[in-house]
């Protein structure tokens, strides 16, 4: 349905994403995961057309971005990231607009499209409501709603619950998860339980280069091929630091700082086959330093996430 | 027809926003003051005339009213135009609506011409006004029509060239007040710019002359129709709208 090829994009000298290539099937909801500035938005306003690729390509439902824009944006239903929408106008005179601008012609289909948005939406009653004037919950589903009104098989919505209260954020969410099934979605986020709760494959990219594609399972799953353990022991850092790292299967030893002399806190990861507890409290022990906890650690996305940026 | 939708939406806002009100309701008084002021020395000097009947025939309703108030219809609207042009572009570049606009299926042009179109409807409503003026005082006198109906044509390319100017420099800002200060320094410097041409020298005196709007409106209202200022005005019009297409491509290509 949506299938980037090497795509580069410039601004001038600085590089924003560097041959970023992905392929997303008909129907998924794709999550593009990355810290601020990664280069989401750059991704999502070259499958829009918004902005050329310095180099590489695009396709949208079989049109190409840089030979058929039309035709792409026709099959696209983008929500930007800052929500821009027509604030004087009511949000039936900004959906009519919309509608109409998107092609829809005839008065009958229009009004049809235009109520099923506004249903879908959940903004029945403020058809003649001033945009301005609604809250940032509401303007948002204006938002969603301009995205949907033509019906199109791809929707791309770049930070969708950004600025929203924590309950606008869980109605958003389960606006975009009821609009999944018959639409392909691609929404941006740098909020990690976002993905985890309404996307099925993630993008994770950072500093314009994708570093990981794969569903949420599968990520969680690869990176508990590796073990994290807590551990607190008391004794010269330095010296503890060696003496674990001399244990077989031990890949890495970081001391949590602040560190100190006395008690200090380590994580330890080795690797998922091998269970190193046992040999390290008797390492330890034997080399006379104080034990005070040794625990396993669960690896949540957060971590992940964060590993896997910082390893790229 | 693509630009249809945006067309509608514009004049929507123009009307919500509402400039269109005060544009139309102070190009409305401005001109009817003129009008009346033009009616009143008429008035005046057929009166001193009728004692001296060898000057009458210089006398007559169509030059001493009709004329002037064209002339003085097209200064109050270069006052008034860049005050429609400014937020054409400006404001959807401000509030990043353009990135909606860019993103529907509607290319460059479908964009610029609904903007256009709306602008010189509005426009269109401000010179209609004076309709009445002429209606009324068609009731005591006998105007000539094919001369009223030039001043017409020649107020409508003007003002086309006009709000293509704006749309342009409004393409190039983000802030409003620069665009209508732009565009109104322009519009006046290119009123103007026949000055130069007795400065100048024989050369450059036929290109000043040529470049600025003066001579070619002058032409419209006191009743020449001449195939050369409407190719004036025209290429003026395709040649400031073809610049705003390329700034609206270069917007896209540069983000």
């Amino acid at each position: 349905m949506i299938e980037a090829k090497n795509l580069t994009k410039y601004y001038g000298r600085t590089k924003a994403i560097e041959n970023v290539s992905f392929k997303i099937e008909k129907g998924e909801i794709v999550g593009l995961l990355g810290p601020n500035a990664a280069g989401k938005t750059t991704i999502m306003r070259i499958l829009t057309c918004f902005l050329p690729p310095t180099s590489g390509t695009a396709k949208v439902n079989g049109y190409d971005i840089l030979e058929d824009p039309l035709n792409v944006q026709k099959n696209i239903g983008y929500l930007p990231e800052r929500n821009p929408l027509y604030e004087e106008l009511t949000v039936e005179e900004f959906l009519n607009f919309v509608a109409e601008s998107k092609g829809i012609k005839r008065k009958k289909e229009k009004r049809e499209k235009i109520s099923r948005v506004i249903e879908e939406c959940g903004l029945e009653g403020f058809e003649k409501k001033i945009i301005g004037k609604l809250s940032k919950g509401y303007k948002q589903r204006v938002g969603i709603a301009q995205a949907l009104i033509n019906d199109p098989p791809c929707l791309i919505l770049d930070e969708p619950t950004i600025g929203l209260d924590p309950k606008q954020i869980i109605e958003t969410r389960k606006l975009i998860k009821n609009l999944a099934g018959k639409r392909t979605i691609i929404l941006s986020t740098h909020i990690l339980p976002e993905v985890s709760m309404t996307c099925e494959r993630v993008i994770i990219i950072n500093e314009g280069h994708i570093v990981a594609i794969d569903t949420v399972e599968n990520l969680t799953a690869k990176l508990k091929g590796m073990t994290e353990i807590n551990l607190e022991v008391e004794g010269n850092p330095g010296k503890v630091k060696e003496v674990i790292e001399s244990i077989d299967g031990v890949k890495e030893v970081e001391i949590i700082p602040p560190v100190k002399d006395g008690i200090n806190k380590y994580i330890v990861r080795s690797l998922k086959e091998k269970d190193v507890r046992k040999d390290i409290s008797e390492k330890l022990v034997n080399s006379g330093f104080g034990l005070y906890e040794i625990s396993l650690r669960e690896m949540s996305l957060e971590d992940i996430f964060l590993k896997l940026v910082r390893e790229e | 027809m693509r630009f249809i939708p945006l067309f509608k939406k514009e004049l929507k806002t123009y009307f919500i926003s509402p400039i269109a009100y005060v544009v139309l309701i102070i190009f409305g008084l401005i001109t009817g003051y003129i009008f009346y002021a033009l009616c009143a020395t008429f008035h005046l000097i057929s009166l001193r005339v009728s004692t001296y009947p060898y000057y009458g025939y210089k006398v007559n309703p169509t030059e001493m009213i009709a004329t002037p108030f064209f002339y003085n219809m097209a200064i109050t609207s270069l006052f008034m135009l860049p005050i429609l042009t400014m937020r054409l572009f400006s404001e959807e570049k401000r509030t990043d609506t353009i990135e909606l606009l860019f993103t529907y299926p509607l290319r460059d042009i479908d964009i610029m011409l609904g903007k256009f179109f709306a602008c010189l409807l509005i426009y269109l409503f401000m010179i209609g006004i004076s309709i009445i003026h002429f209606s009324i005082l068609e009731l005591w006198t006998d105007l000539e029509k094919k001369l009223l109906l030039n001043g017409y044509l020649g107020l409508v390319l003007q003002g086309a060239a006009f709000i293509s100017i704006g749309i342009f420099i409004s393409s190039l800002t983000e802030n409003q007040i620069i665009s209508a200060t732009v565009t109104f320094g322009l519009l006046l410097l290119f009123w103007l710019l026949n000055w130069l041409s007795d400065i100048v020298g024989e050369k450059y005196r036929e290109i000043f002359s040529y470049i600025s709007f003066f001579g070619h409106y002058d032409n419209f209202s006191e009743g020449i129709l001449d195939t050369r200022d409407i190719v004036y005005y025209l290429s003026f019009i395709i040649f400031f709208q073809f610049l705003t297409l390329r700034i609206l491509s270069s917007k896209r290509y540069r983000g």
